[in-house]
């Protein structure tokens, strides 16, 4: 088991750069997974940011405003 | 060609018996072959009793370029030891008259106690700007495992592990200097040679008996320059690849190792996600139709439903009635605490028809969306269709997935962190290539 250790230590000091982006990496894989969050972008039209408030909601329809379709 | 220069550790001369010229002898103790530099004879003599007379025992034709690029009789520390550069060849191949490489005899420049360690005699040999410092090997090598040094691939008890590079009978084309053996008697000797780089093995077998091994490192030209006190500049230009050149990629296993620990970890938190982000289901089904007369366009509001943890929402709308006909539809997801909304507007056609006895269908009754990021809370979806005039009423399904698995996460990840593995195998394996190129016993060689 601590070779098995030893083995990978040597590896990162061999490669800090790359062992650094691969924690990033992981770091974000975690937290974008967490979040639901797509590092591709989604298909979200609206430019619309929070609201603020239970109160607002009354509004009906969200961020859609005028539709046009020829 | 550089005439033999007298160095101060010359003690005696020999004269060369077809041209008469005098030549240096560094190392009258051990030298009894020379090659003259004027007349390109190769001839015996013992230094020590000069009355016995010089035997010609063969003559170069001429005077192969570039010539030595050390120059003789030079001192140097190499391998450990003060040695002084006493003899040059030019060596070739008996079954390849191009293949061609320059040898240099290296003995002790200063008397060293006792015999002479086993290391020697030292080498330098220079294979199109390639170095390799040899010297002979303490005894052959013990090979681990059931396979034998004859075969193509082995390890020796140090853990290397050598291949079979090449095989070949040398042919002397050239030699200048002085020599502690008859370097023409090596034309009878078979030269197997195996590589670990940045190791050479080699084995000398003369007919059936038992092979000598001699072990050659490769070195950098830079440190062969140092170690003579010359310019890089001076010495042969480096092409291809050395057959004991390191490759430059040479931690390419540590890196192999961290990637596929990244790629581990990664899968195992993608499963993870699964399991502690389960997927959960839902669909309901409305209708919608056409414009009413007045041109107004029906609104669908979606039963209320909980994200119970932040996570990305997939959204699939069907409209399996839709025939010839095209609907676009905004989807306006709204968080009934919050008010946020999110948005994203679909165009849904699908036609069929029959032409020449043939059906055809162009479109799809389905499209789909991703909403990510998307905070725990209460929603419902409103719907806004625009129909094409007489399409008439058509059921619209709305399909949802919560906590859908975000593959393209783990996808572009994993092949973000992939590159540079990627980019160093490629590089390594190119190398490997070049160098194998050279050899008769290349892996890479495709079978044609």
């Amino acid at each position: 088991m601590l070779d098995f250790l030893r083995d990978y230590w040597l590896a990162v000091r061999r490669w800090p750069v790359y062992a650094g982006l691969a924690a990033l990496g992981l770091a974000t894989f975690v937290g974008t997974g967490l979040r639901g969050y797509r590092l591709l972008g989604d298909d979200n039209e609206s430019t619309e940011a929070e609201r603020g408030g239970p109160g607002s909601h009354g509004g009906a329809h969200g961020g859609h405003g005028v539709f046009y379709h020829k | 060609m550089s005439e033999l220069a007298p160095s101060p550790a010359t003690v005696v001369w020999v004269t060369c018996p077809q041209c008469a010229a005098p030549l240096p002898c560094q190392d009258p103790a051990h030298s009894r072959y020379f090659g003259c530099a004027r007349c390109r004879t190769f001839f015996r003599a013992n230094p020590l009793a000069p009355a016995s007379g010089a035997q010609r025992l063969d003559g170069f034709k001429t005077a192969l370029e570039p010539g030595p690029s050390l120059p003789l009789g030079q001192v140097a520390l190499l391998g450990g030891y003060r040695c002084r550069l006493t003899g040059y060849q030019v060596r070739g191949e008996q079954n390849d008259r191009l293949a061609e490489w320059r040898e240099y005899q290296l003995r002790p420049a200063e008397p060293l106690t006792g015999d002479d360690p086993a290391d020697f005699p030292l080498q330098l040999a220079e294979y199109q700007g390639h170095w390799l410092l040899v010297r002979r090997a303490w005894q052959a090598p013990d090979v681990v495992g059931p396979r034998s040094a004859q075969d193509g691939s082995w390890e020796d008890e140090t853990g290397r592990s050598y291949q079979l590079w090449h095989r070949y009978q040398p042919l002397i084309r050239d030699a200048l200097g002085e020599f502690d053996w008859n370097i023409l008697d090596d034309e009878d000797l078979r030269l197997t040679e195996y590589i670990s780089p940045p190791y050479l093995l080699a084995s000398e077998q003369l007919r059936s008996d038992r092979p000598s091994w001699y072990l050659a490192q490769y070195l950098e030209p830079e440190q062969v320059a140092q170690a003579f006190g010359l310019a890089r500049p001076s010495l042969p230009v480096r092409r291809g690849v050395g057959a004991a050149q390191p490759n430059p990629t040479q931690h390419w296993p540590q890196l192999a190792r961290l990637a596929g620990l990244v790629a581990g970890l990664l899968t195992v938190l993608q499963i993870l996600f699964f399991l502690l982000k389960p997927t959960v289901n839902g669909a309901e089904e409305f209708v919608v139709t056409s414009p009413d007369r007045a041109g107004y366009q029906q609104m669908v509001v979606s039963k209320s439903f909980e994200m119970r943890e932040p996570g990305a929402l997939a959204v699939t709308l069907e409209t399996p009635d839709l025939n010839n006909h095209w609907a676009e539809i905004t989807a306006s997801l709204v968080n009934e605490q919050t008010g946020r909304g999110y948005e994203f507007t679909r165009s849904l056609e699908y036609y069929e028809g029959v032409e020449d006895g043939e059906h055809w269908t162009e479109g799809s009754r389905s499209v789909d969306a991703i909403i990510s990021a998307v905070p725990a809370g209460h929603y419902h979806f409103n719907f806004y269709p625009t129909l094409e005039k007489d399409t008439g009423a058509v059921a619209l399904i709305l399909r949802l997935e919560e906590n859908t698995a975000l593959w393209s996460n783990y996808l572009l990840i994993m092949s973000v962190l992939a590159l540079l593995p990627l980019w160093v195998w490629l590089r390594r394996r190119s190398f490997e290539q070049d160098r194998w190129s050279n050899s008769d016993f290349n892996p890479y060689a495709t079978e044609n």
